[in-house]
């Protein structure tokens, strides 16, 4: 069985889905959990998406982490996006793979799923953001459930 | 033949073929902890080395391990040495079988279902620890909890609740026995359903480990020794993120989240 090359993530958070919604589309929010980046975009179709580093530049000098565009919005149920990394010299040669946030009110909680596919092979970026998503989602169910972002190191 | 000079030809390169002699199968973190280098700067290595056929890797659930294939270096040995030493010609053959046969039982092996999850959560490994064996915290957050008196080869039982546990062997969701303990940082143990549905699915088997990095804990946990994806295969996997992102919860803001089962 060869599958393409994806990555599936779940978690549970105690919030409204309109709480969970801004911190995913929120440049003030995301830029306390999302490495240093506010993630800014007029969230119509098509529009672009990008994340800016909160204070200028990043490590690379660029002042974008990620660029990408819009190819589905429902607040506050669904986002998906292309995803052009610009933050890494090798994966920004790639082709540009895709993000879906999905949010699922259950209760006083709600369930965001994550998937990043589309990937063109197993490839740097496809290695690279696996780790990454894990702490991000992390970052965010604190940030949201406690105030304050986890303070994971690198 | 090239490719496999130019991989060789770097001392970083060299030096993680050695680390992987030394002990094979590791995984990128693993092998980057021998490097003052990034984590980039190794998997840019490894790719090389892979381009060469010199390293072969293989994917259990998030993670990726990497091998040792010394065929390469036996294939440059045999065109210039094995004119001189015929015997070793055969033995070459022998072994390069033997590491396809090994490859292919990795690729079985990775075809067998599991399931792997990482939470990262703001708490000491102590207080992460006595989460899991504490089955007054673990009943707020997983099923009836965990109880047993977690030492190896101990029985642990998850009870089910008044109405749920007539309906059930002995009143539990799940059995199992305690098979490792290495407090505050992994635990194994073997896992039984109880359930109808479930009671005739095999023995699976559940890994919960610890990392500390800083102040906050790296939590991951396998769930393994599925022979086929079957009831307790699917029925775990809508269930461990809950239960992963309550414990969360309730190590970090001292409640967790209130979800039906």
């Amino acid at each position: 069985m060869s599958h393409a090359p994806q990555h599936v993530y779940a978690i549970y958070i105690r919030c409204s889905p309109e709480q969970l919604w801004a911190g995913i589309t929120d440049g003030s929010i995301t830029e306390r959990y999302f490495h240093d980046t506010r993630i800014e975009s007029t969230w119509e179709l098509g529009a672009p998406v990008r994340f800016h580093y909160a204070n200028g530049t990043g490590p690379e000098g660029g002042g974008v982490a990620v660029e990408g565009e819009v190819l589905a919005c429902d607040p506050p149920r669904r986002l998906s996006i292309s995803w052009k990394v610009l933050y890494d010299p090798e994966a920004a040669e790639e082709p540009p793979s895709r993000v879906t946030w999905e949010i699922e009110q259950i209760g006083d909680s709600c369930r965001l799923s994550l998937l990043h596919d589309q990937f063109d092979g197993e490839t740097s970026t496809y290695h690279g953001v696996q780790e990454g998503w894990l702490q991000l989602l992390s970052s965010l169910k604190t940030l949201l459930e406690t105030g304050e972002p986890l303070s994971i190191a690198g | 033949m090239e490719t496999v000079f130019r991989a060789l030809g770097d001392a970083n390169r060299r030096l993680l073929l050695d680390q992987l002699f030394q002990r094979d199968g590791q995984t990128l973190s693993e092998l980057q902890q021998h490097f003052a280098m990034t984590r980039f700067g190794v998997m840019k290595h490894l790719k090389i080395l892979e381009a060469a056929n010199l390293v072969l890797t293989r994917r259990v659930g998030r993670e990726k391990y990497h091998y040792l294939n010394p065929v390469p270096i036996q294939e440059i040995q045999e065109r210039w040495i094995g004119k001189f030493a015929q015997p070793w010609v055969s033995a070459l053959t022998g072994l390069k079988s033997s590491l396809e046969a090994a490859a292919m039982t990795e690729r079985e092996m990775s075809e067998k279902p599991r399931h792997v999850y990482e939470v990262y959560i703001c708490c000491t490994p102590q207080a992460l620890w006595e989460a899991f064996i504490d089955p007054q915290q673990s009943g707020r957050y997983i099923g009836g909890g965990i109880v047993s008196d977690f030492a190896v080869g101990s029985a642990w039982t998850m009870p089910a609740p008044a109405p749920a546990a007539a309906e059930l062997p002995e009143g539990n969701y799940v059995t199992g026995e305690i098979l490792e303990i290495e407090p505050p940082h992994r635990l194994v143990f073997s896992w039984d359903e109880r359930e109808p549905s479930m009671i005739d699915d095999p023995t699976s088997r559940v890994t919960w480990e610890i990392e500390q990095i800083g102040e906050i804990c790296k939590l991951t946990l396998t769930h393994d020794g599925f022979e086929a994806e079957n009831e307790t295969f699917r029925s775990v996997g809508g269930g461990w993120p809950r239960v992963l992102s309550s414990l969360k919860s309730l190590l970090e803001t001292g409640q967790p989240l209130p979800l039906e089962s």
